[in-house]
């Protein structure tokens, strides 16, 4: 029975009672003046006849919901105040923390990825760094540091060694081994790209336990020699390259020249074994003697070489065997191998066993601790805005009381008016949560974009995280309902009479009246210390980052265009490949635009390098006439020229040192010095690299000092030698180096088509500018700086909101007492500073509280730092002043409104 | 619930209802009529708690409601007893007689 039907009734009533009145003789207005007294309160009784059938709760929610928006319209300033900081807390903290969660903690997409491990070996005292990028190569020492990773573990095997880890079935169900050859040249359907190839062991996918989407994934019987060369492809590059993967099955892949038959289709989340890649081709590993030329499988031996270390390697443990105790199984058996295979001077090596569930973690260790510093900066942000919006609801609720007054005087109940100002929370706190969902899925996409512009091929995608979003709501929520009800509680028990008659600003109960403001203020200081504290961890990640940007490098970055070829995926021989090189060099260096053209085998700064054994002699470094690791950088003609790296003596590596019997050689500052004792005394001299037996190298020029092969690294000692002497290095990838007059990017699209021009079946790698190359090195600082940035503004903004909320509050509360001193001759710029002081006075608490747990907390972050202290103390007088800087803007403009009250005004306001 | 009404206890109302249905079905206004004439005004009944009341002993399915006509032309409801009301009014009467027996044994005996 709805409403209108008891209105209704309930009015009948009344109506037959005013009837009978009026025959009995009473005026009509009388009659039903009395008709309705008798009867008394209409709403009530409906109400309570509604309430008999239990449907009156929706109803009244639905009218506290209208009553709710009415009310936030009418404060359109607080509501959007408590709703901007609401969306910024949850926003920025469901952003971080989904981004976390999918770097860090994300599975393979495999069955029960945490009985899975990676195999990787330690040397004591190995080497750190890396080198990317390439594929398979010969030389072992070349091959121990190519395989290492950031840790100095390296996670390469020779297939000998991977087949001693199948045998031990007494730990492990499955062993896995695949090497990865990224940007290899694909042809299918007519067209050709370049992709990420993996040639797989066959206990892959059986190891793995990955079901094929369509088809069948590769088993044990297609790695043979002499099977049928079949293949399987990931779902996106079926769909893209036959429009439908059904369409894929049965036909022809080719990688490097040779054919093979797709026989299945990996399902769609499935990227391979590790996630900073996407696999496109899968292909068996015996298939590698197949698509290589013989100098990259050791001449056909690479399955049985021992100590040619190219295999990635995962196993599947069995239930009831922890890592701990394979590996410690592990170990005794790979020592052994290992110091048999490093041959006449045996070396040692530990067998480590690591979490495989997440797959390959270079991309989270990079970034796991810095992410756990953002996640405690944003839960900081979460804390301001719940203090925010816990302010905010206190001083509107002061400034209700008489409002709620009234309402109970008039006959609501008390639970309906806490009932109604909990909605009221409850309607903020949702718009709230909706806009801080999208602010964070905004924020997950941004964050994606910027962490993918370092890497190639960057196939993370971090969803939002609904646990997380719904936590943070949950947090806003309970606070906003707390804060929103302890006032309403306790307005709804004042004596409604003694609420009625006082005005806001009368002193009524004096103690009742310091507890709103002093848990304000309260509020408001703490605020402040956290944003402090945020600004100045921006602060110092900003001057970190700006430290890196403005090292000196040693050589001329701007307008450096770069990208790779590879000719022996084209089946070029070494002297083609040199012959071919030179020719698109001067082809390209005729592009109008182009001042200077050179090749290089390796970046001068992506952080990977060369180093071979060099023997020096003649040299004054003790023990330099044995085998020495040297830093070097094979580069062809003009390089140091087009870099713009100084000559300090002799002359660059020319065209006709090709001919030369000895490779022509470039010492850098540092190792003139160190051998010779002088930048004179290297020119001429000789030195012995072994690299496919000994080479005679010869020192001909002695270049200033640059960075190689990071930005952090100290400038070594190293040579640059003329790749052209040894096929090793000349088949590698070759970057063709041209310097631009202008913009690089324009020059890019000339570049390309001469390439195509000159070779079709050349495939180009990445082409890319030297400072996009610099920016990736630093892409780390270049987050933390930006993101904290962006923290410490958004903490800021926050607070000051806060600020100003409570200055306007305290302003209205106060506004006969401010009448009364203008009227007693103070000033508006008196009044204005009075609040001021008060803002400042609030500013230094918080800052009292804020400095000393920043500069405690400081310590902390100092591994993210470079070239600054953690206590740096110009940074703190910043951050100090910024803080101070806005939280006075932010009083200001209520402070100023009340510097203009007109006495008369204020005197007469209630 | 009951706060408002000024009845003299809790189910008062619901009998002196009960108990006018029983010479027949009324409407709201008549049985408030009615109460207030029957007890000579001593009761102060407030009219707006008559509706409540009326829905509660619909729920208990102690009353009937039928939809009709007011003497104004108005659509109101028509309220009758069931069997199940006949039972309760009896069950209500009884109480209330030994309730009233026992207050005054038990004020006997204090007086005497």
């Amino acid at each position: 029975m709805t409403w209108n039907q008891m209105r209704s009734e309930v009015e009948a009533h009344i109506e037959e009672r005013a009837h009978d009145l009026i025959e009995s003789g009473m005026p009509e207005r009388d009659a039903w003046a009395q008709a309705r007294r008798e009867f008394g309160n209409t709403t009530l009784a409906i109400e309570r006849s509604r309430e008999v059938w239990g449907w009156n709760w929706l109803e009244q929610l639905g009218r506290d919901v209208r009553y709710a928006y009415r009310a936030m319209a009418a404060n359109r300033l607080f509501t959007a105040l408590a709703v901007a900081s609401l969306a910024l807390g949850i926003g920025a903290n469901t952003a971080i923390y989904s981004f976390m969660e999918s770097i860090l903690l994300r599975s393979l997409p495999v069955k029960d990825p945490q009985s899975l491990a990676i195999l990787k070996f330690q040397r004591p005292g190995a080497h750190k760094g890396s080198v990317r990028g390439s594929g398979s190569n010969g030389n072992m020492s070349m091959q121990i540091t190519s395989g290492g990773s950031f840790d100095g573990l390296i996670s390469a095997f020779p297939y000998p060694a991977f087949e001693l880890f199948e045998k031990r079935t007494d730990l492990f169900e499955g062993v896995l081994a695949y090497h990865g050859q990224p940007e290899a040249r694909i042809t299918l359907n007519g067209g050709s790209l370049l992709g990420d190839v993996d040639y797989v062991s066959g206990g892959y996918f059986p190891t793995l336990g990955v079901k094929a989407a369509l088809g069948r994934t590769l088993q044990p019987e297609d790695d043979r020699l002499g099977a049928p060369p079949v293949a399987n492809v990931s779902l996106g590059l079926a769909r893209q390259w036959f429009g439908d993967e059904h369409q894929a099955l049965g036909k022809s892949v080719a990688a490097s020249g040779v054919n093979f038959t797709i026989v299945g289709v990996t399902p769609r989340d499935f990227f391979g074994a590790n996630p900073e890649k996407s696999t496109s081709v899968y292909l068996p590993l015996h298939s590698f003697l197949l698509t290589q030329p013989l100098r990259f499988t050791e001449r056909g031996k690479i399955f049985t070489e021992k100590a040619t270390y190219w295999l990635d390697t995962m196993v599947r443990l069995k239930p009831g065997v922890t890592r701990e105790r394979a590996q410690a199984a592990l170990d005794p058996t790979f020592a052994e191998y290992f110091r048999e295979a490093s041959g006449p001077t045996p070396q040692k090596a530990r067998m480590i066993a690591m979490d495989g569930a997440r797959g390959l973690d270079s991309l989270r260790h990079d970034y796991e601790q810095p992410l756990y510093v953002l996640m405690a900066m944003v839960a900081l942000i979460l804390t301001i805005a719940c203090a925010n919006i816990a302010n905010l609801l206190l001083a509107r609720a002061s400034s209700r009381k008489r409002e709620l007054a009234v309402r109970l005087s008039l006959g609501a109940s008390r639970g309906r008016v806490i009932r109604q100002l909990l909605t009221e929370s409850l309607v903020l706190s949702l718009i709230g949560a909706l806009l801080g969902l999208l602010f964070a899925k905004w924020g997950v996409q941004t964050l994606t974009a910027m962490l993918a512009m370092g890497r190639q091929g960057f196939t993370l995608r971090a969803e939002l995280n609904w646990p997380v979003l719904a936590a943070t709501v949950a947090i806003s929520l309970v606070s906003a309902m707390a804060f929103g009800l302890a006032p309403a509680l306790r307005s709804t028990k004042l004596d409604v009479f003694s609420s009625l008659r006082a005005s806001p600003s009368s002193p009524g109960n004096p103690k009742r009246r310091w507890m709103p403001i002093n848990l304000g203020q309260a509020l408001i200081v703490a605020q402040i210390a956290l944003s402090f504290l945020l600004l100045m961890g921006a602060g110092l990640f900003v001057r970190t980052l700006s430290k890196l940007q403005s090292i000196e490098l040693g050589f001329n970055p701007k307008n450096l265009l770069i990208f790779e070829i590879n000719t022996l995926q084209a089946g070029y021989q070494h002297a083609s490949s040199i012959a071919f090189h030179e020719q698109l060099r001067q082809k390209l260096s005729a592009i109008p635009g182009v001042v200077n053209s050179t090749l290089a085998a390796g970046g001068q700064l992506d952080g990977g390098n060369w180093s071979l054994d060099f023997r020096v002699p003649g040299s004054v470094f003790p023990d330099a006439e044995n085998k020495k690791e040297t830093l070097l950088l094979p580069v062809g003609p003009a390089y140091l020229t087009t870099m713009q790296i100084p000559i300090l003596a002799g002359r660059d590596i020319t065209l006709e040192d090709q001919t030369r019997a000895s490779t022509a050689a470039v010492a850098s500052e540092s190792f003139a010095k160190k051998h010779f004792g002088s930048i004179g005394a290297a020119l001429g001299r000789h030195a012995s690299m072994n690299f496919e037996g000994d080479q005679d190298v010869e020192i001909v020029g002695v270049v200033k000092d640059a960075r190689y092969p990071d930005l952090k690294t100290p400038m070594p000692a190293m040579l640059y030698v003329d790749y052209r002497h040894q096929s090793g290095f000349a088949s590698q990838f070759i970057r063709l180096v041209l310097r631009t007059a202008g913009d690089p990017a324009q020059t890019a699209t000339a570049a390309r088509q001469i390439l195509r021009q000159a070779d079709p079946g050349v495939p180009m790698g990445m082409m890319y500018t030297q400072q996009m190359t610099i920016d990736s090195t630093i892409i780390q600082e270049i987050l933390f700086a930006r993101l904290c940035a962006a923290f410490a503004i958004l903490a800021m903004i926050i607070a000051c909101i806060g600020l100003y909320g409570t200055t306007a509050y305290s302003v209205s509360r106060r506004t006969s007492e401010i009448g009364i001193r203008m009227a007693l001759g103070a000033q508006g710029k008196t009044v204005l500073a009075m609040i001021l002081r008060e803002v400042v006075l609030l500013g230094l608490a918080g800052l009292a509280i804020g400095v000393p747990i920043a500069l405690a907390l400081s310590s902390l972050v100092a591994s993210f730092l470079y070239g600054i202290q953690p206590r740096d103390p110009l940074t703190v007088a910043a951050a100090i002043v910024a803080m101070m800087l806005g939280a006075l803007v932010a009083a200001y403009v209520p402070a100023q409104r009340a510097a203009r009250f007109d006495p008369m005004v204020a005197l007469r306001h209630e | 619930m009951h706060e408002d009404d000024r009845s003299l206890f809790p189910g008062a109302l619901e009998m002196m209802i009960l108990q006018t249905l029983r010479s027949g079905p009324s409407h709201g206004y008549a049985l408030a009529q009615v109460i207030k004439r029957n007890s000579d005004d001593l009761l102060q009944v407030e009219e707006g708690s008559l509706y409540p009341a009326l829905q509660r002993m619909l729920k208990a399915g102690w009353v009937n409601a039928d939809w009709g006509m007011s003497p104004t032309n108005r659509k109101i409801r028509i309220y009758k007893l069931t069997p199940a009301g006949r039972k309760q009014l009896e069950r209500e009467v009884s109480r209330f007689e030994r309730m009233l027996e026992g207050i005054s044994r038990a004020m006997k005996a204090v007086q005497s």
